[in-house]
């Protein structure tokens, strides 16, 4: 399989009052053609930054301050903004976790789809609004027309998802990136919104990259997965392999907090401690305030991300050293 | 009704933009600042560490705001220089000095900043105004309290009609000119002796406080602790005064500090209109009541210095007012 | 939308009326205001009796009314256009405010255009440019605006351009006390002379606004939509000026509702400075006079045209923005 987008070494900081905050701090990512890619990590991990990232979306206080993202052989970083313009929405979609914030109020569902059309197919304003309205069937909206004359405020929370993936798929990007594209959303919708996406992954053939915490839509979704901690990745597999035999402390940690059908369990296993402190993380490995093992060289040195035992999964802790 | 969302302008609880759950939040909390002054220390067990509770965190931060700082310097000087400088000069303001009528500024140390018409020394009439101003200013922000404090919290903490009554009472005074009514009532109540135009402000300008202070209490009163207070069997009254209280109090305060520039502003407009305490007694506002005659007869000092006494102490007041809502709630800006 | 709208215009009418009860009780219940219009000695009784009476405040005896008495003749005129009489002017109120209106709309509307057409884009440039050299400078600006009350800008205004500036080639002949007086005829006239009171009180406004249009679009710009239309692949410019300013202009709308009672209080000030001759003035002018009649006449116009103009920044916000309905 041909490579789709690589991230090198990206590292992206934060000036915020009081200092900087390393939130991506050398992370190496490859995304497949066609392939779904999991990435998971708690609330802070650099997650949704290593996202904003790849799109250059930051905030205007974020920098890249380091790093390569290979798109095809086109390194995103150094783009100018009219070609990175040309790539977002059109090559690369994004959705997001909101679906209630993310779009316009004071615009049509129809004609927020439609801009997106028009603007990279260059076609007209009613071309642009009927593949829009073909977009809103192909996401299982009803009366789709009616639907695109509608405000946001008029959708449910799945509806507008929905509305929010027939945006991102309308140009048929190569990559589409969802972050967290169901977390805010109920339980039944939520299955409802991934098998959507299978579905349409299939039909248009985007690769995905899945961001997460929800270890349980990675299984159902994912080929391969890369967990992150504290701005860096510690492991990364295909999903079989992490979830039949995680290496790394943290993933362990959270593989076991997971409940189980079926298997009798004393206690659910719980990671203690918390993410650290982003303005001052500690030197070495960032889990060891809370990893069961502190390997030796843990406290001083970063771990490098290296291959254990099969060229796909890799993983970085000292204990393998 | 129209659901019109809240103007952004001065709001004082505004959500942190682009932080929303699961990003990394760019701005720090007094939780994390505290982190950063007391490195290995969590937040959690500092909380009550009386060393570096809120009030003294947010004097330290308005003392790093070099501007507000400088301004309530100033603001210092013009409030000491009005009660203390009075008391050694006594009446010299009312002094009428026949023979030097209009005499030039910065000539003599006589009188320094010149005479008016009447040759009443410049300096001490605008040092007598100073209190006059300063005097209404907190008088009737203590009235804004009071009024607006009370009503705000009783209709913010028990709703029902009272809140009903405020809000629709409200709505119809704010959009009415404040200067118009505050006249019409001054005029129609046929007083310009001081304490008429104090209460008359009072009672017309206590709405904002009152609004402000009835959203605190409507968010206030749902809050976790409020409910653990009232499981508790605390009174009413002894949740309104010490639990909701000193929690609604940040906006309160920086309502009120810049509601006394707006006061005084509005008193030297009366004292202008001759709406406000009568000659010989002087006010910023009535110094000014001759300006076309100043102007045109070429003593235009006559007419600066009282101008600018009022810009430079407005400016001072709203400066500091914007000083300490900086301080209290870090996240803003 | 009709019933709410009946129902915002009893609400109108219903404040209307309250207020001029409020105020109408306040008139009347000063000791001896109307009476002093007649005291002076030289004047016989009956005189005074006869004006107090065609004043309407005394029957035909000669007995005064109630105060709920006289305030209902008040309201039984008042819907026939009747405000009473101007105890100065020997003039139905109505007719001296119907005079002057006209130069009072003139002068605020002009004030709120020149407002809005700084103001906005000033708080635009600012937003988009944050920190930019133009945004301090506007910040600053701005804040000292709204330190100055209009009447102090009003006499500076007058100091620098029509006393300072007076032998110099940048006086560009200012009046220092004057109204127009070729009227709407000389429009070239009109123009200078409504330069330095529009100027007054639009300086205000033009804080407000700016500062109000910047930290709204700020908001705005900061909100997930934004970073999905960034994310469709739209220029920087577009999302600016298309998704952004669509939304954060939208509360615009409320202020100019809520700046308008604000102008009107400036200009009761600024049009007895600068000798515009509109219904500020008049009010300036019935003020140090203690004309109450007028007073009154003053406060209900501008409290109608309040009511009125918040009905229609209500109705406006409606109709401009997709999530009101009624």
């Amino acid at each position: 399989m041909s490579d789709l987008l690589r991230i090198e070494d990206l590292h992206t900081q934060f000036h915020v009052h009081g200092g900087t905050v390393k939130a991506v701090d050398g992370v190496n990512l490859t995304i497949p053609a066609r392939a779904t890619v999991g990435l998971v990590g708690e609330s802070g991990s650099g997650k949704s930054i290593t996202a904003l990232s790849i799109m250059r979306l930051l905030e205007k206080n974020g920098r890249i301050t380091q790093g390569h993202v290979w798109f095809h052989d086109r390194d995103l970083i150094g783009l100018p903004d009219e070609e990175m313009q040309d790539i977002r929405g059109n090559d690369i979609s994004m959705i997001f976790q909101e679906p209630m914030t993310a779009l316009n109020p004071v615009f049509t569902v129809g004609d927020q789809i439609a801009e997106a059309v028009r603007l990279h197919q260059k076609v007209d304003h009613q071309a642009g609004l009927n593949r829009a309205i073909e977009m809103l069937r192909l996401v299982g909206i009803s009366d789709p027309k009616r639907r695109a004359g509608q405000y946001p405020h008029e959708l449910s929370g799945g509806m507008r998802q929905r509305v929010m993936i027939a945006m991102a798929l309308s140009t048929s990007p190569e990559l589409l990136i969802a972050d967290e594209p169901t977390t805010a959303l109920d339980v039944t919708i939520q299955a409802q919104i991934l098998k959507l996406m299978r579905n349409l992954k299939g039909e248009f053939g985007s690769a995905i990259l899945l961001i997460t915490h929800d270890l349980g839509v990675v299984a159902e979704m994912c080929d391969s997965v890369a967990v992150m901690y504290a701005g860096r990745i510690v492991e990364q597999a295909t999903t079989e392999e992490l979830f039949a035999s995680p290496k790394h402390p943290y993933t362990q940690g959270l593989l076991a907090s997971i409940p189980r059908l079926g298997k009798k369990q004393e206690r659910l296993h719980v990671i203690t401690g918390s993410v650290p402190n982003p303005l001052a993380v500690p030197p070495g490995c960032a889990f060891r305030p809370r990893c069961p093992i502190k390997a030796p060289r843990s406290d001083r040195d970063i771990p490098p991300l290296t291959a254990n035992g099969s060229a796909e999964h890799l993983v970085a802790c000292w204990q393998y050293e | 009704m129209a659901q019109v969302p809240p103007l952004p302008i001065g709001g004082a609880t505004g959500g942190l933009p682009g932080a929303g759950p699961g990003q990394l939040s760019v701005e720090t909390t007094v939780d994390q600042e505290r982190a950063i002054a007391q490195p290995g220390v969590k937040a959690d067990e500092l909380a009550g560490a009386p060393e570096l509770g809120f009030w003294k965190l947010a004097v330290i931060r308005f003392l790093h705001h070099r501007v507000a700082t400088g301004a309530l310097l100033i603001l210092g000087v013009i409030v000491v220089a009005a009660v203390v400088v009075p008391i050694i000069t006594g009446n010299l303001y009312s002094i009428q000095d026949y023979r030097h009528p209009y005499k030039a500024p910065f000539q003599s140390f006589q009188h320094l900043l010149g005479t008016d018409e009447l040759g009443q020394d410049e300096l001490a009439r605008l040092l007598r105004g100073a209190r006059v101003s300063l005097m209404v200013g907190i008088l009737a922000v203590v009235g804004y309290l009071i009024i607006g404090g009370g009503l705000g919290a009783l209709a913010g903490y028990y709703g029902g009609w009272l809140d009903n009554a405020l809000m629709r009472f409200t709505d119809i005074i704010i959009s009415m000119p404040f200067l118009l009514v505050v006249i019409a009532v001054t005029a129609a109540t046929g007083g310009v002796r001081l304490s008429t135009v104090i209460i008359v402000i009072a009672a017309t300008g206590w709405f904002e406080i009152g609004r402000l202070m009835r959203a605190q209490f409507l968010v206030l009163r749902e809050q976790e602790f409020v409910q653990a207070a009232r499981a508790l069997g605390a009174s009413n009254t002894r949740i309104i005064l010490r639990h909701i209280l000193p929690n609604a109090l940040a906006p309160i305060i920086v309502s009120a500090t810049l509601g006394v520039s707006g006061i005084i502003l509005l008193e030297a407009a009366l004292g202008f209109l001759g709406y406000s305490i009568p000659p010989p007694e002087p006010s910023w506002g009535n110094m000014l009541q001759n300006f076309e005659e100043y102007l045109l007869s070429d003593h235009t000092y006559l007419v600066i210095f009282p101008a600018t006494a009022l810009v430079i102490t407005a400016l001072a007041i709203n400066l500091v007012g914007d000083g300490i809502r900086d301080a209290l709630d870090p996240r803003q800006r | 939308m009709t019933f709410y709208l009946v129902r915002r215009v009893a609400i109108g009418i219903f404040l209307l009326l309250l207020m001029s009860a409020i105020f109408f009780t306040l008139t009347r219940i000063t000791p001896g205001a109307p009476v002093s219009v007649g005291e002076n000695p030289r004047i016989h009784q009956d005189q005074v009796n006869r004006r107090l009476h065609s004043l309407g405040l005394t029957d035909a005896n000669g007995n005064p009314y109630s105060i709920p008495e006289s305030y209902v003749r008040y309201l039984g005129a008042l819907v026939h256009g009747n405000l009473g009489d101007s105890y100065q002017y020997n003039e139905p109120v109505t007719t001296l405010l119907m005079q002057r209106l006209p130069n009072s709309i003139l002068l605020l509307g002009a004030a709120l255009l020149v407002a809005l057409g700084i103001g906005i884009p000033l708080g635009i440039y600012a937003s988009t440019h944050q920190y930019s050299k133009i945004d301090m400078t506007t910040s600053i600006v701005s804040y000292i605006g709204v330190s100055i009350p209009s009447f102090v800008l009003g006499i500076y205004l007058l100091l620098i351009f029509a006393v300072f500036l007076k032998q110099s080639p940048l006086h560009w002949g200012f009046p220092l006390f004057g109204m127009h007086t070729g009227g709407v005829d000389d429009p070239l006239d009109l123009l200078i002379h409504m330069v330095l009171p529009v100027t007054s009180l639009a300086i205000l406004q033009i804080a407000i606004f700016s500062r109000f249009m910047r930290a709204s679009m700020l908001e705005v710009l900061h909100q997930d939509y934004i970073r999905t239309a960034r994310a469709k692949g739209l220029a920087v410019e577009r999302v600016n000026y298309k998704h952004a300013l669509r939304n954060a202009i939208l509360p615009i709308i409320t202020l100019v509702g809520i700046a308008i009672p604000q102008i009107v209080n400036g200009a009761i000030i600024t049009e007895g400075i600068f000798s515009w001759p509109g219904t500020g003035q008049l009010a300036f002018g019935a003020v140090v006079d203690r004309d109450y009649p007028v007073i009154l006449g003053v406060v209900m116009l501008v409290a109608a045209g309040t009511v009125l103009f918040n009905l229609i920044a209500d109705v406006l916000y409606a109709v401009a923005d997709p999530r009101i309905r009624y």
